[in-house]
């Protein structure tokens, strides 16, 4: 089932959340919102459910090109999954996830047979198959996240909604989770779109990331393209790793370093860590920066640096690379940037620079 | 080695913990001791002497209250009465009487204890289970149940729309709930007779429709449903500040209705709290004395609530017999709360 958002706007009360967003999601696919809190992701997946309204102003919301937008959550049939789980406290595991078919009217409502049967087929889905008698307050948090899941998918949802499913757990639980998300995803094929802030979990799950900023759409596309032709500074730099520069525009020119004023935020310059040569002799566009730590642990060497105007840098680079030419800690250096954008308020820009 | 010492739950626990026990020891349990113990008294309040005459025992026994012994010859237990005379107790002096002048002969202790345990049964009965300490026991019980359960309805809604629902001056709104705890129950129950009786502006409307609220038990639900409301209030407050609208959405995103949402979802979530402000409206409605009695008019076996009931008996310095009457209505009023906590924990098991 594709989904198609129309210029969707939302208020609440002068607060302007959600600005005129725009978006199709085509069949099958698992589709990641990426922003920093607040910027009207959470708010956009709601709509969708149908937990929120929308302003009436036109925007719409069309399942396989059907508005939904007046019909109600409880008839929309989208499996909706909490950050913190809204799990039902005083029923068992299996009770929770054969809430959405008891609830059916009596007319479409399986018979109990069928129902503890779905019920088992989805706990075993979600690799719980030996819990469902228990109660939620003996289960681990990745544990109810799933129990979550397999009560979202009970009543076979047309989309799936996600609303920052792996938030609440530790870093290495929600790594390996969203690994099996995705292939719990590639099995069940469901539309599926999942809001978090987390740049490396859009980008490792999804087919396609849309990055949001204060209420407007950024960014749409897949995790390749974003990562490596990102449209705006805010993409760029909420995308992965980056080092920004301050300069001025001069004569058609921008300007950064030594020669810049330290308070000019006016051109920026945004180099990803990986994009730099290393060299010890002064070199033209090259900036004069000494080495603060070498940090070897791991699979890239990861190095800091602090630049003329006491600005942090951070360089990484392979093994291999590292090994040709290691530097120390202390060491007068030049970064020559190999890839970098500038951008003038905020948009790319292209021409010539100096630093 | 030293070992480090297991942590204390609490910093000066141990001693804390005593001298809370010992307090609460004076404080509470050993007034309701003295209910117990007093209520024990009861056949004890007379003595049986054995009745003397003409210097010899007749097996015949009377009870007497201590201050009716005054004028009489008493003699201890067990005296000797086959001699001329004998040594008696007469308006509290010993004196040497001749034995055709004794009247009564005090009993042993073991007939003094049989005697009292022997009449005291059926007197307790008779003081804490007459029909007029049972009508009261009705009156108390059933209008402060239905008073609590009301109040669990109302109770919720207020509650609710506190927590949810903004409206300018909630605050003040929120102040107001507690108005019932803070007022002095008398002017509470004043003004609802003010209110409610016959020809009161409401009582009058209500008249006109042939319904009496003042002086009839109609009147003390009333009564307690104005003292009871902000224990639901308050019980349930934080547990729907807690609840937030997650678990609503949750299930009506699984395609429950609002009502179905309500009622398999939101209602057993917070069914511990429903149950503590139940019980706390419920047990406040059992003991409530100063609101109910101006509304309730006191007619005995109608509308006369058992607080009141041993008040009038204190006032006829029958202090066994209101101490009966309140050891009936606490160990009633005990095996209910308890019975209700029990019957819904268990239902519930996963909220304990």
């Amino acid at each position: 089932m594709s989904i198609e958002i129309k210029h969707i706007n939302k208020h609440f009360g002068d607060f302007h959340a959600l600005h005129d967003v725009s978006l199709t999601i085509p069949t099958g696919k698992l589709v990641a919102i990426l922003g920093p809190s607040g910027c009207g992701k959470t708010t956009l997946l709601r709509i969708v459910a149908g937990l929120e309204s929308a302003d009436a102003d036109g925007g719409d919301v069309l399942f396989d090109g059907e508005s939904t937008i007046a019909t109600p959550v409880n008839r929309r049939r989208v499996g909706f999954v909490f950050q913190h789980y809204a799990l039902f406290r005083q029923m068992t595991v299996a009770e929770n996830v054969a809430f959405g078919l008891t609830v059916k009217p009596k007319a479409d409502r399986p018979s109990k047979a069928e129902i503890k049967a779905k019920v088992e087929e989805l706990l075993d889905l979600v690799q719980l198959s030996h819990l469902g008698a228990r109660y939620l307050d003996e289960l681990s948090g990745g544990q109810r996240q799933r129990v979550a899941l397999a009560r979202a998918l009970a009543i076979a949802p047309k989309v799936l909604l996600l609303d920052e499913p792996f938030g609440a757990l530790d870093a290495q639980v929600r790594a390996s989770l969203r690994r099996w998300l995705r292939h719990l995803h590639d099995t069940i094929n469901v539309t599926s779109i999942f809001v978090t802030h987390d740049q490396e979990e859009a980008l490792e799950v999804a087919d396609q990331v849309v990055v949001m900023n204060k209420g407007r759409l950024e960014q749409s596309g897949s995790p390749n393209e974003l990562f490596t032709q990102p449209k705006s500074e805010f993409v760029m730099n909420f995308l992965g790793e980056v080092n920004i520069f301050h300069g001025r525009f001069e004569n058609g020119q921008a300007v950064f370093g030594a020669k810049a004023a330290a308070d000019s935020a006016h051109a920026k310059m945004l180099v990803r860590p990986h994009d730099f040569k290393i060299a010890r002799t002064p070199e033209a566009g090259g900036i004069s920066a000494q080495v603060v730590r070498v940090l070897t642990a791991g699979s890239i060497v990861k190095i800091e640096l602090s630049d003329d105007t006491k600005q942090t840098l951070y360089v990484h680079q392979s093994h291999a690379e590292f090994d040709k030419n290691p530097v120390k800690a202390d060491e007068q250096v030049w970064l020559i940037p190999t890839s970098q954008r500038i951008f003038r308020n905020g948009e790319d820009w292209n021409g010539d620079y100096i630093i | 080695m030293a070992i480090l010492k297991e942590r204390s739950i609490l910093p000066g626990f141990r001693w804390s913990f005593a001298a809370t026990v010992v307090w609460l020891g004076l404080l509470v349990l050993l007034p309701l001791s003295t209910l117990v113990v007093n209520s024990l008294t009861i056949g004890f309040e007379e003595t049986p002497y054995h009745v003397v005459s003409d210097g010899k025992l007749t097996g015949e026994i009377v009870y007497l209250h201590d201050r009716d012994l005054d004028d009489k010859a008493v003699a201890p237990a067990g005296s000797d009465l086959s001699g001329e005379s004998v040594n008696a107790i007469i308006y509290g002096e010993v004196e040497e009487i001749p034995v055709e002048e004794l009247e009564l002969v005090a009993p042993t202790r073991g007939e003094r204890f049989w005697a009292g345990v022997w009449r005291g049964v059926p007197q307790f009965i008779e003081k804490a289970f007459n029909e007029r300490v049972l009508a009261s026991l009705r009156v108390t019980f059933s209008t402060a149940f239905f008073a609590a359960i009301l109040n669990l309805f109302l109770g919720g809604i207020i509650a609710y729309a506190l927590v949810r629902i903004k409206i300018p001056g909630k605050k003040v709104l929120d102040s107001l709930i507690d108005l019932p705890f803070a007022m002095p129950t008398a002017i509470c129950g004043i003004a609802m007779v003010t209110m409610y009786a016959p020809n009161g502006p409401v009582g009058a409307l209500a008249a006109k429709a042939g319904i009496k609220i003042a002086f009839t038990p109609l009147g003390i639900t009333l009564a307690l449903l104005f003292i009871g409301l902000p224990f639901v209030v308050r019980a349930l407050q934080p547990a729907l500040l807690d609840l937030g609208t997650e678990l609503e959405d949750a299930a009506m995103s699984l395609g429950a209705s609002r009502f179905t949402a309500w009622r398999r979802v939101i209602v057993p979530t917070i069914a511990p709290a429903l149950l503590t402000g139940f019980t706390l409206a419920f047990a406040r409605g059992l003991g409530e004395y100063g609101t109910v009695i101006f509304i309730a008019g006191n007619t005995p076996m109608k509308t006369e609530i058992s607080s009141l009931l041993i008040v009038t008996q204190l006032e006829q310095f029958d202090y066994a017999g209101a101490t009966a009457i309140a050891l009936t209505m606490l160990t009633a009023s005990l095996a209910l709360i308890f019975g209700i906590n029990k019957f819904f924990t268990n239902r519930h098991k996963s909220l304990k």
